[in-house]
């Protein structure tokens, strides 16, 4: 079984190195399988286009975990990664982190807790705080640059070209100069409302994430009558076009090249010309889809969510909207977040036996490359990196990697911060958290528990991860019967 | 009180599950929760079981003073802890195939069924043959049993038509068997009474024969 898996890992290798190197060919944007890569994953979503695909190769396999940050009382926000190194909110903090060893190489205090992904361009990071702050960090000292108040929960920013954009729940967008926070234009729009279960909604999808190309903005906007997306001219703010969904609650849309995917929780999916708005094609998965769509180009990837059917990821056409494969994830209640790597698809699920999974796919077929289980129910989108990828695990975040490592995580590492952090915030008497020690602890448990989980099927003959709900049915429904019928007998005295 | 230590046998068996489904149930193992949640619910029923039968017994019969008992005869536990500890090999192997190898899930879920259900045919051939007893006495015989209710059997010894022993070639070596007597008359559901597990079958029959000459 073992030689089998092996073989199985050894073929997909083979074919996602054959589809890098035709991808390269037809894009030539992709560094090539194998070349030293560095991240450009520059924010939410990868970046100012929120597309969710990243330049480097996927993982098939996790050897390690490298570090994790966050807990409970301090949670992590998934990082924006450039050139090795993570920038990501823990509390009321922002973290760089080498993505490769773990060490921070600076932490900067910040007025409120960091709900979401920062952005960095060129040298300055751009975070928002729960507190209504928009901050602009020096992204190699940790040095804070400058500071607004935006007057309403702040969304995702995205910065291109020294602007950074960022939208409130209140309706209003505004367009600032990253080196010194000034205003460069700022509209209010009158067709905003937050419906009233915006509370139970994850605050990327509540609150508007402006995705930006060299002409325009594109943000969803929240409304009761339904939700939109809408573009506007990039220098001034003027709306350019708008394009209606029925549900309240519109993603934040993947932009590549003249296209954009959006998606709506009702399930509709729409790839949108950027000129004019014109829907190329729309598609309707029922129930729902649970997250933004990941949209490189060539394929857009959804995580779809149904009460009355299997939970799948899909991969779809860009250019015809025809499924070019789907999965099924086994046990899901709950999907979550998807994006693309060179050669892999990874998406982060809930499950019903298990609390949290995230999946890597080949890209090309769908066939699933591992599977990872994490301790805590999560559904944000995992970030690949070079030779890894940082998944959510509930409050953590986790970067895993393909290779065997070294070292165990040091005292300095992003772990130790993460609990130093805890430990100034129970000074306040607001948080608690486990020592240094049980959490390194945890991070062997998962390693462990990762060569024990993954890709496990109920038949020899394998495909999907189709084990543990077979071996939950069988095992409950012998137990159940046999306690039945030993009872029977006792009571009969056979 | 019952005989023998059906508590024991109880918690020998249930406990390994309470333990093996309270750590699936708690850790992110290769086996749903769900699954050990179950394993744990059916192991804390069989320490609790045990322990019931351990206070449960039949009620004592009141003899008159002209019936004297010429025999107690009580099933052997020699097949029910033959059963008892291969389903235990069975299901440790199961174990082991779950936890320390990484074949195909139907593996472990195979062998666990077949442990399973030897584990339990054991369980309730222990604790029903604790619960068992058998009386041959001058006038009668009689066979008790309680879990839960009381179900005894008598046939009057004049109403004894036939004693058949039967005895396979594995009994035989072992020295067991099983005694079954037939009635002629009397309550038609206890025209039959078996002595079943006995170990030493030939001197229920002679207890029985020695009844049936008392009563001519």
């Amino acid at each position: 079984m073992v030689q089998g898996a092996t073989n199985r890992r050894a073929f997909l290798t083979s074919i996602g190195s054959v589809a890098a190197v035709g991808t390269l060919e037809s894009v030539g944007a992709r560094p090539a399988a194998g070349t030293a890569q560095t991240e450009n994953w520059t924010g939410y979503r990868g970046g100012p286009t929120h597309d969710g695909t990243a330049t480097v190769d996927g993982i098939d396999a996790v050897e390690r975990t490298r570090w994790a940050a966050g807990g409970e009382d301090q949670r992590a926000t998934m990082p924006a990664v450039v050139d090795g190194t993570a920038y990501l909110g823990v509390g009321a903090r922002v973290l760089a982190v080498d993505v490769q060893s773990g060490s921070v190489a600076w932490s900067a205090s910040v007025p409120a807790p960091v709900p979401l992904t920062p952005c960095v361009g060129g040298t300055t990071l751009i975070a928002t705080t729960n507190g209504g702050d928009v901050l602009a960090i020096d992204a190699e000292s940790g040095e804070r640059a400058w500071s607004i108040g935006v007057g309403g929960a702040a969304g995702v920013p995205a910065i291109r070209d020294g602007t950074a954009y960022v939208g409130t729940s209140n309706g209003r967008l505004l367009a600032l100069d990253a080196d010194s926070g000034s205003v460069r234009w700022s509209v209010r729009r009158d067709d905003v409302d937050v419906p009233e279960d915006s509370a139970t909604r994850p605050v990327a999808i509540a609150r508007p994430a402006p995705a930006v190309d060299d002409d325009a903005i594109y943000v969803n906007v929240t409304g009761s009558n339904g939700g939109k997306v809408v573009s506007l001219a990039r220098q001034t703010g003027e709306e350019r076009w708008r394009v209606g969904f029925e549900e309240d609650y519109v993603y934040p849309p993947a932009l590549d090249g003249d296209r954009l995917a959006a998606a709506s929780g009702y399930g509709e999916l729409k790839v949108l010309s950027t000129q004019g708005g014109l829907v190329r094609w729309e598609k309707d998965f029922e129930n729902g889809i649970s997250s933004p769509p990941a949209f490189d180009g060539e394929t857009v990837s959804i995580a779809h969510e149904s009460t009355y059917s299997e939970n799948r990821c899909y991969a779809i056409d860009a250019d015809s909207g025809e499924n070019r494969w789907e999965y099924r994830f086994e046990d899901a209640t709950v999907t979550g977040g998807v994006s693309i790597a060179n050669g892999t698809v990874y998406a982060s699920t809930y499950t019903g036996s298990r609390t949290g999974t995230t999946v890597a796919l080949d890209y090309d077929s769908g066939l699933e490359q591992f599977a990872y289980d994490t301790g805590v129910p999560t559904h944000r989108t995992p970030t690949p990196i070079a030779d890894g990828v940082v998944i959510p695990d509930g409050a953590q975040v986790r970067c895993l990697g393909s290779d065997t490592g070294d070292t165990e995580p040091t005292n300095d590492t992003a772990s130790r911060t993460a609990t130093d952090s805890n430990d100034e915030t129970t000074e306040t008497g607001t948080s608690t958290e486990s020592p240094d020690a049980d959490r390194t602890d945890r991070q062997r448990d998962q390693n462990a528990s990762t060569e024990t989980t993954s890709s496990r099927p109920f038949l020899d003959d394998g495909g999907s991860r189709a084990g543990s709900r077979t071996l939950t049915l069988a095992s409950i429904g012998v137990t159940i019967i046999g306690t039945l019928v030993g009872l029977v007998q006792l009571l009969r005295g056979d | 009180m019952a005989r023998g230590s059906p508590h024991v046998v109880g918690a020998l068996a249930g406990l390994p599950f309470v333990l093996t489904g309270g750590y699936i149930s708690v850790s992110d193992g290769p086996a749903p929760r769900s699954v050990g949640l179950t394993l744990a619910l059916f192991g804390a029923l069989v320490v609790a079981t045990g322990w019931y039968v351990r206070r449960t017994s039949p009620t004592p019969i009141d003899f008159g003073t002209d019936e004297r008992v010429i025999a107690t005869v009580e099933p052997n536990q020699w097949i029910a802890t033959t059963k008892l500890a291969l389903g235990a090999i069975v299901l440790l192997a199961a174990a082991i195939l779950l936890f320390a190898t990484r074949t195909a899930l139907v593996y472990p879920t195979a062998t666990f069924v077949v442990g399973y259900a030897a584990l339990v045919a054991g369980l309730v051939d222990y604790w029903t043959n604790t619960l068992t007893t058998h009386y041959v006495t001058t006038q009668r015989i009689v066979s008790e049993y309680r879990f839960v209710s009381l179900n005894r059997q008598i046939i009057q010894v004049d109403d004894i038509i036939g004693v058949t022993h039967t005895q396979s070639a594995l009994e035989s070596l072992a020295g067991y068997g099983s005694v079954l007597v037939s009635s002629g008359g009397g309550n038609p559901s206890a025209s039959q009474i078996v002595f079943g597990n006995v170990a030493n079958p030939h001197e229920a029959v002679s207890a029985l024969q020695s009844a049936q000459q008392d009563a001519n």
